[in-house]
C-alpha cells in the first residue's frame, strides 16, 4: 500500500519539475469539418522530431515540442479522411483545433492504430472501422458489432447466433462492456441473435484483450469501449435502417449551432407486429419483441470545456396473455439494460486533460407467471437485478516531450439482487428462495506513466481496488505493463502483462428455453475472480500489408460454473454449495493479416488457442476444456469495390469463418435408473436409463465453417444516400452442428440452426 | 398434457424449426472404461434391495448384472448384514425392515473394486389429507403437513386412480395435477386455465416441494385432478437429499424434448450419484399412501 501511495504522489510532483524545461505545448481537438464530430484515435505525426500522438476518445490531443525550433510540420490522419499537413511557426503554447475533411470512403481494414509513420501499435488493442460494422454480411442483415468482433483473433466465434464474447479463454462475464463510459451487463437481443448496440449510432470501438490500461478495472479478460456519435453540430440529419429483423431510425442535429447537438435513435423488431393478425385474438395475445433507444446531448461550453449526456434503454420481452370471462393468465419474461452517463471534460492551461463521469446502469431479467380466476389470484415471480452507480475521474498530465502520466479514481456502488423466486397466492406473499440484496462498494485508484519516443513506447501502471462488502473487504494491487519497440521501419516488437480482479460472477439460467443469465455477488465463501496475463508479439507493416502476431498465457483463479447442476439451481437454498468452484488457464497465438490495395480489402485472422477449467468437484480436478475452447479459429473478410464514384458505389463483401469443433458434453456410459420407485407411475420419457457423462465438454462438435456473401449498392444524392444490401448467409448450406441430443427414438440427432438464408437490408441517410 | 401457453412456445419453435433442421447421427462416443453401478433406494418399512450391474454404452444398453459381489451393510456403524446373496439379475435382498432415522452404510466388493456409500432414512412428516370434491369430476385434496425433519430434502406428491377392467383392477397414474400452493417447485409446471376453480398451474406427473420452503411455515395447500370415478390414491414420497437430487436431475435429463423445448439454452444434464468407487445411488425415502373412495 505504501508503494502505491509513493507511486501516486511522487510522479505528479515530478510533473512540475519537468514542465519547467524549454518546451511549448500544442493541444486541441480534431473534428470532422462538416459535422463537428470529434475524431478519436486520429494520428498526429511530427516530422521534425519524428514523434507523435493519437487523439483520445474525445478527439483531444496534446504534444510537447522543443521551443528552440523555428517551425514544425504535422501530418494529421484518420481513417476515411484526407490527411492534412500543417506547418506551424510558433514560440508559445498553442491551442490548435484541427478539422479534417472526409475523403473517398476507403473501407479500411486498419484494425490497429498502426501507421507507417512510426506511431507505435498498441499491444492487444483493436480499433474497429465503423464501415465494417455497418456493411459486413451478418445474420438477418442486422448490422452487428459483436458478430464482427468475433472475426478478430483471440475473440472466440463461440456458439452460432449467440452474442456473448469469449476473449482469450475468458468467460463471457469477464468483459467490461462500456457504452459512453457506462457498463452494460447483458449484450443480447433476440435470444442472443443480435447485440444491444445500434450500429448507426456508433462512432468508435476499442477492444482491449491484453495490456489493458489501468483506467479499466473489475473485469478479467477484456474491455470493449464503445463510444456513440455526438450528433451533427452544423445541420439536421438522420437516417432509417431496415433489416429482415427490425427497423431503426436516427436523428441528429444542432440545438444551438456549433455549441449543442443531439443524437437520438430508436430500433424495434417487427416480427410480432407482422404476425399479430395470425396469432392474436380477443382472448389471446402474444408479444415477442426487442427495442432500444439511444440519446445523447453534447454541449461545447467553450474551447476547453465540454459536457456530454448519454442515455440508453433496451428491452427484450416475450409476453403471453390468455383470458376468458372468468379467468386470465399472463406469462411475461424478458431482460433489459438501462443506463445513462454524464461526462464533463476540461483542458487546463497546462494542457492537462481532465474528465469526470457520473453514471448509472441497471440490468434486470424476469420470468413471471400469474393467473386470476374470479377472486382467486396467483403469481410467481422470478427475477434478478444488478444496479451500479458510479463516479470516476481521470487526469492526463503531460510531463515533457515524450512522456505523460494519467491518474484517476473510481467510486462505485453495486446492488445485486440475486435470483429470487417469489410466490403470491391471493394476498399471501412467500419468498421461495431466501436470498437478499447484496450491497457493496468498490474504490479504485490508479496511476499510469506513458513514454513515447520514436522507437519506444512504454505504458506502466498500477491500479488498486478495494471491494467492500457486508461480510468482508478485499484489496488488490494490479500492475499493468504495455510496451512496444520499433525494431526497424516496418517491424515492431511488443509485450504486455497485467493482473485483473473481478468482484462478481455470472451464471446461466434457463427461462423456458430462452438463454438468460444472472449476476451473483460475493457471498458466503465466494472470493473475487483473479487473473494474470502476459503476452508478447510482433507487428510488421509495409505499404499495403500488415501482419500482427501475438501470443498470450493467462491464469484465472476463483472461476466457477454450473456443470454439475445445470438446471435451475436457484430454487435450492444452498445454491452456493452447488456451483463448481475452480480455476482456469488459457494460452494461444493470434495472427492478423490485412491487405489493402486497388479496391481490395482483405483481412485474415487465425487463432490457435487452448482454454481449460479445473474444479476439484469435477473429474477429480482434471483440466477439462472450457465451453469455448476452440483450437483453430480462422476468418477471412474480403471487400472489393466494383464501382466507386462520387454518386454511386457498388461493392461486394464476403465473410468466411472456419473453426474447429466447440466442446460439447456427450454421454460415455449408460446405466439403469432406480429413480422411478413407484411401479405404477407412467412417465412419458424416452428412457428409463441414465446417461452418464465422464466430464463436461468431453466431445467436440464437427468443425464449423460458413460463407456469407453480400452485394451493396450505395447511391449518393444531394439529400443523402441510400444503401441496399442483399446477401446470403451460409451460402453453401453447411449443416453446422448446433446441439446433439437424444431423440425420442433413443438415437442421437444433431440440430442445425441456420441453413442457407438470404437477407436484405436498406439504409437511408438524409 | 401441454398447457395452452405452450402453444406460444410452439410458435417460436415452429419458426426455429422452419429455419433449422435436424438429422440423425452416427457418433463416435468418447470412450470410457465400464464401471460398476450400485443402485439401492432404501424405502422405510420395506426390505433392503441392492442391485449391482455393469454400465453399458449410450447406444448398447445391455447392462450385465453382477452376481458375485460381496456386500456388507452397516446400520449406525454396526455390521447388520454380511455377504448378502444375489439372484440372477444382480439383485441382493435381505428381509431386514428399514426404519426411519437410521443411518445405513454399504460396502460392496466386486472385481477388486470396493464401492462405498452411506445414507440416513428421512423421517416422515405428519400428513393430514382430506378430500374436498367440488363436483363429480373435479377432485380436490387438502393437505396439511407438520414436523418436517432436517433430514428431509423434498416431498413429492403423486395421485393415482384405480380402475376396473374385465374384472381386473389396476392403477392409473394421473399425469396432470393441479396445485394451488405458492411454495411448490415450479420446474415441472405451466400456467393453465383449464383446471378447477382457483388452480392456475398444471404439474406434469407430480408436485415437488423443497423441504426448506415449507419446513418452518404453515403448510396447507390443495392438490386437484380431473377425475371421473373410482378409488383415488394420494402418494407422498419423503426424500432425503441424495434421492431428491438424483431424481430431479434424472427427470430433467430425460424430459428434454426438442419438439417442445427451445434449443438456445440446451445443456446436457448430469445425474449426481453418491457411490464412492462407482456409479449409482444409495438413497433413503419414506412413502406414505392415502386412499379415497
Amino acid at each position: 500500500m505504501k508503494t502505491i501511495l509513493i507511486f501516486l504522489t511522487v510522479i505528479p510532483l515530478t510533473y512540475s519539475t519537468l514542465q519547467s524545461q524549454n518546451t511549448i505545448k500544442i493541444s486541441g481537438t480534431i473534428t470532422d469539418i462538416y459535422t463537428g464530430e470529434v475524431l478519436p484515435n486520429a494520428t498526429i505525426y511530427n516530422y521534425t522530431f519524428s514523434n507523435g500522438c493519437t487523439s483520445n476518445n474525445h478527439g483531444y490531443y496534446y504534444m510537447n515540442i522543443n521551443s528552440t525550433i523555428d517551425s514544425i510540420t504535422f501530418d494529421i490522419s484518420y481513417i476515411g479522411y484526407l490527411t492534412e499537413q500543417i506547418s506551424l511557426k510558433t514560440f508559445k503554447d498553442t491551442c490548435l483545433n484541427i478539422k479534417l475533411k472526409p475523403g473517398l470512403r476507403l473501407n479500411e481494414f486498419e484494425i490497429t492504430a498502426k501507421k507507417t509513420n512510426g506511431i507505435s501499435n498498441k499491444m492487444g488493442l483493436h480499433n474497429l472501422p465503423i464501415a465494417d460494422i455497418l456493411y459486413t454480411p451478418v445474420l438477418l442483415g442486422e448490422a452487428n458489432l459483436i458478430s464482427l468482433l468475433k472475426t478478430l483473433p483471440g475473440v472466440s466465434s463461440g456458439k452460432e447466433g449467440a452474442s456473448e464474447l469469449y476473449v482469450r479463454g475468458g468467460n463471457y462475464d469477464q468483459n467490461l462492456i462500456l457504452l459512453d463510459e457506462a457498463p452494460i451487463y447483458n449484450l443480447n437481443h433476440a435470444f442472443g441473435l443480435i447485440s444491444v448496440f445500434n450500429a448507426s449510432t456508433i462512432k468508435n470501438v476499442n477492444l482491449y484483450k491484453g495490456g489493458i490500461p489501468s483506467v479499466f478495472g473489475r473485469r478479467l479478460s477484456s474491455v470493449l469501449d464503445v463510444t456513440t456519435r455526438d450528433g451533427n453540430k452544423k445541420r439536421f440529419a438522420g437516417g432509417i435502417d431496415f433489416s429482415t429483423l427490425s427497423g431503426a431510425l436516427y436523428l441528429e442535429g444542432p440545438i444551438v449551432k456549433e455549441k449543442v447537438s443531439f443524437l437520438f435513435s430508436a430500433r424495434r423488431s417487427w416480427i410480432d407486429k407482422l404476425a399479430s393478425p395470425l396469432i392474436n385474438s380477443s382472448d389471446q395475445k402474444m408479444k415477442l419483441y426487442f427495442y432500444d433507444i439511444n440519446g445523447k446531448i453534447n454541449w461545447v461550453i467553450n474551447n476547453k470545456n465540454k459536457l456530454y449526456l448519454s442515455y440508453y434503454k433496451g428491452q427484450d420481452e416475450f409476453d403471453v396473455q390468455l383470458k376468458d370471462p372468468s379467468s386470465k393468465s399472463i406469462m411475461e419474461q424478458g431482460w433489459g439494460n438501462h443506463l445513462g452517463s454524464l461526462r464533463w471534460n476540461t483542458i487546463l492551461n497546462s494542457g492537462a486533460f481532465i474528465q469526470l463521469t457520473g453514471y448509472f446502469t441497471k440490468f434486470s431479467e424476469f420470468n413471471n407467471n400469474s393467473g386470476k380466476y374470479y377472486n382467486s389470484y396467483s403469481k410467481e415471480e422470478s427475477y434478478s437485478t444488478l444496479l451500479e452507480t458510479g463516479i470516476k475521474g481521470s487526469a492526463n498530465w503531460p510531463l515533457g516531450q515524450k512522456s505523460s502520466i494519467k491518474t484517476g479514481f473510481d467510486l462505485l456502488h453495486n446492488t445485486i439482487n440475486p435470483p429470487i423466486k417469489k410466490s403470491i397466492q391471493d394476498s399471501v406473499i412467500s419468498n421461495i428462495t431466501s436470498q437478499h440484496d447484496v450491497n457493496f462498494n468498490s474504490y479504485g485508484v490508479y496511476s499510469e506513466y506513458f513514454y513515447n519516443s520514436r522507437k519506444f513506447f512504454l505504458k506502466v501502471g498500477l491500479r488498486t481496488d478495494l471491494f467492500s462488502g457486508s461480510d468482508k473487504n478485499y484489496i488488490y494491487v494490479q500492475p499493468r505493463l504495455n510496451a512496444t519497440y520499433q525494431l526497424s521501419k516496418a517491424l515492431m516488437a511488443k509485450c504486455s502483462s497485467m493482473r485483473n480482479v473481478q468482484p462478481f460472477y455470472v451464471i446461466k439460467k434457463n427461462n423456458n428455453g430462452f438463454p438468460a443469465y444472472a449476476w451473483l455477488p460475493l457471498v458466503n465463501n465466494l472470493n473475487p475472480q483473479e487473473s494474470w496475463q502476459i503476452s508478447i508479439g510482433i507487428n510488421w507493416a509495409k505499404k499495403f500489408w500488415m501482419l500482427d502476431i501475438e501470443s498470450y498465457y493467462k491464469t484465472i483463479k476463483n472461476q466457477f460454473s454450473n456443470y454439475r447442476y445445470p438446471y435451475d439451481i436457484y430454487s435450492s437454498y444452498n445454491w452456493v454449495d452447488l456451483i463448481d468452484k475452480g480455476k482456469g488457464r488459457a494460452y494461444g497465438i493470434e495472427i492478423l493479416n490485412t491487405i489493402k490495395n486497388k479496391g481490395w480489402n482483405i483481412r485474415t485472422s487465425y487463432t490457435l488457442a487452448k482454454s481449460e477449467f479445473s474444479s476439484t468437484d469435477i473429474a477429480y480436478g482434471k483440466w477439462i476444456p472450457s465451453d469455448y475452447d476452440i483450437r483453430h479459429d480462422a476468418s477471412m473478410i474480403i471487400t472489393k469495390d466494383i464501382k466507386n464514384q462520387k454518386n454511386k458505389r457498388n461493392w461486394f463483401a464476403a465473410n468466411f469463418t472456419f473453426h474447429s469443433g466447440i466442446p460439447f458434453s456427450l454421454p460415455t456410459l449408460s446405466y439403469s435408473s432406480k429413480a422411478n420407485i413407484l411401479n405404477n407411475v407412467d412417465y412419458d420419457f424416452k428412457s428409463s436409463d441414465i446417461d452418464y457423462y465422464s466430464y463436461p465438454n468431453n466431445y467436440r462438435l464437427k468443425a464449423y465453417h460458413r460463407l456469407d456473401l453480400s452485394y451493396n449498392i450505395q447511391l449518393n444524392k444531394k439529400n443523402g444516400s441510400r444503401t441496399w444490401s442483399i446477401g446470403i448467409i451460409n451460402t453453401y448450406n453447411r449443416k453446422n452442428q448446433y446441439i446433439i441430443y437424444r431423440a425420442n427414438n433413443n438415437n442421437f440427432k444433431q440440430l442445425t440452426l441456420f441453413p442457407i438464408m438470404p437477407f436484405i437490408s436498406f439504409k437511408k441517410q438524409f | 398434457m401441454l398447457s395452452v401457453l405452450y402453444k406460444y412456445f410452439f410458435y417460436i419453435t415452429i419458426i426455429v424449426t422452419i429455419i433449422s433442421c435436424e438429422r440423425e447421427l452416427n457418433i463416435d462416443f468418447p470412450q470410457e472404461k465400464k464401471q460398476i453401478v450400485l443402485n439401492s433406494i432404501l424405502t422405510c418399512d420395506s426390505t433392503i434391495k441392492v442391485n449391482l450391474e455393469w454400465t453399458g454404452t449410450p447406444l448398447n444398453k445391455n447392462f450385465i448384472p453382477i452376481t458375485d459381489a460381496s456386500i456388507n451393510i452397516y446400520i449406525n456403524d454396526e455390521l447388520l448384514l454380511e455377504n448378502i446373496s444375489s439372484d440372477n439379475y444382480g439383485n441382493y435382498t435381505s428381509q431386514y425392515i428399514i426404519k426411519e432415522g437410521e443411518e445405513y452404510r454399504i460396502e460392496a466388493l466386486s472385481n477388486q473394486t470396493l464401492l462405498k456409500s452411506s445414507v440416513s432414512i428421512p423421517n416422515c412428516p405428519l400428513f393430514n389429507i382430506k378430500q374436498n370434491s367440488i363436483n363429480d369430476y373435479e377432485k380436490i385434496f387438502n393437505i396439511n403437513i407438520d414436523s418436517i425433519n432436517d433430514n428431509v430434502s423434498a416431498l413429492y406428491f403423486y395421485i393415482f386412480s384405480e380402475v376396473s377392467e374385465n374384472g381386473m383392477t389396476h392403477q392409473i397414474h394421473e399425469t396432470a395435477l393441479y396445485c394451488n400452493s405458492a411454495l411448490s417447485d415450479p420446474f415441472n409446471r405451466s400456467l393453465d386455465d383449464w383446471g378447477p376453480e382457483g388452480f392456475h398451474y398444471e404439474y406434469d406427473y407430480f408436485v415437488r416441494f423443497d423441504a426448506s420452503n415449507i419446513r418452518n411455515r404453515k403448510s396447507n395447500f390443495d392438490l386437484a385432478i380431473i377425475h371421473n370415478e373410482g378409488k383415488i390414491i394420494v402418494t407422498a414420497i419423503t426424500a432425503g437429499s441424495e434421492y431428491d437430487m438424483y431424481f430431479k436431475s434424472y427427470y430433467t435429463q430425460q424430459n428434454y424434448d426438442i419438439e417442445v423445448n427451445l434449443p438456445f439454452s440446451y445443456t446436457p444434464k448430469t445425474v449426481p450419484g453418491n457411490i464412492d468407487g462407482g456409479l449409482g445411488i444409495f438413497a433413503g425415502i419414506n412413502i406414505s399412501t392415502f386412499e379415497f373412495e
